[in-house]
């Protein structure tokens, strides 16, 4: 089962004026920018999604089967860079 | 699925992280800074006027405009603040007395964020610095700016400091400040703000920028406002506003700033190096000048 996830306290998010998403653990960052699928699963994640898969899997409408491995790898590499948190952490 | 690091953000991104870099930084120090200027107004200031409908026929206001993020410290805090930030990856590029001859901002960059300039006070204000800080900072509360938590002025203060810096920026965007934050304020708003003019002595340059200079012609510090209304001022008519306003203690460090602003300047016009003697020399061509034109 995927665990649910938060945003880090210390975290500064931005959208930019076209629609682009912007993050950065702080202080030091580095900023990055969400692009297409990962923004999805950035912002699904960071609402505290409890059924996190289904929910990316109905956002692009596909099989929960068929993304399940890339939706947790990409949170994986969330959490290593600092930009998502395992709720359990706090 | 990609969360590409370091990417050249846009401006308004950039000084928004900016800001909420510079508060975490200074939590963790235990610093107390005040967030000014920028996204700020729009998230406080302008925030009712910027999520109104638009009547058919007109525009809406648009979000300003900002190349940095400006944030106010104690001076007593504002070594401190520069250090933190400096063992965070940001890089002085100026120095208090090298910005102007207020000496009041420092100016640091980073890799990727925008460029803060640190105020350990803000020009205009004539009362002691660390207690016009702590007038400021009282009222202060945290806003999300970049969804961080950032400290920023009651609306009263941050309304007089966006005026005092409009009454230094005469041009467009000091107008449509004053227009903004002065003409269309109610008159109760208006009181609290001269009302906190009067607390922190910064009458003059509020009589300045909401066009009632000459209510206050009998100030020293008259003859400088006066000077930094014109758009066409020289360095060195500030100098005498500067001088005129000055207690005489404070004299020899102005003009010491002076000279190290205009060898800094001479340096930039030719891209190198001018020696102190060259510095000097032009400036008592210039003294001398004065003189003879007498």
């Amino acid at each position: 089962m995927t665990p649910r996830f938060v945003r880090p306290e210390r975290l500064a998010v931005a959208r930019a004026r076209d629609g682009s998403l912007f993050v950065m653990p702080l202080p030091d960052g580095p900023p990055r920018a969400l692009n297409g699928s990962a923004e999805v699963i950035w912002e699904i994640a960071e609402a505290g999604s409890e059924r996190l898969v289904q929910d990316v899997a109905e956002a692009f409408d596909v099989d929960v089967d068929a993304i399940a491995g890339d939706v947790e790898d990409t949170l994986r590499s969330f959490v290593e860079l600092g930009i998502l948190e395992e709720a359990s952490q706090r | 699925m990609t969360a590409d690091a370091a990417p050249l953000l846009p401006r308004d991104v950039a000084v928004r992280l900016a800001h909420a870099a510079v508060q975490a930084i200074a939590d963790e120090a235990g610093i107390t800074v005040l967030h000014i200027k920028g996204p700020v107004v729009d998230a406080t200031l302008r925030a009712a006027r910027l999520s109104e409908p638009v009547e058919e026929g007109s525009s809406a206001p648009r979000p300003r405009v900002s190349v940095d993020a400006d944030v106010l410290v104690s001076p007593e805090q504002a070594r401190a603040l520069l250090e933190a930030m400096k063992r965070h990856g940001w890089q002085l590029a100026w120095d208090f007395d090298e910005g102007s001859l207020f000496a009041h901002a420092a100016t640091l960059t980073h890799p990727h964020l925008a460029h803060v300039d640190v105020h350990r006070w803000f020009p205009g204000i004539e009362c002691d610095p660390e207690t016009a800080f702590a007038i400021l900072a009282s009222g202060a509360r945290r806003i999300p700016i970049a969804g961080f938590p950032c400290l920023v002025p009651s609306d009263d203060a941050h309304r007089l400091v966006l005026l005092l810096h409009a009454a230094r920026s005469p041009g467009g965007g000091g107008r449509a400040d004053v227009a903004e934050l002065w003409t269309r304020a109610t008159g109760e708003e208006q009181t609290s703000v001269r009302r906190l003019a009067d607390r922190l002595d910064a009458t003059v340059a509020l009589a300045a920028a909401i066009g009632e200079l000459e209510s206050v012609r009998h100030r020293r510090s008259y003859r400088l406002w006066r000077t930094l209304q014109r758009r066409d001022h020289t360095h060195r008519e500030v100098l005498m506003g500067h001088i005129v306003a000055a207690r005489p203690r404070e004299i020899p460090a102005l003009l010491s700033r002076f000279l190290l602003l205009n060898k800094r300047r001479m340096e930039r016009q030719r891209g190198g190096a001018v020696g102190l003697r060259e510095s000097l020399a032009g400036y008592r061509t210039w003294v001398s000048r004065r003189i003879r034109s007498r």
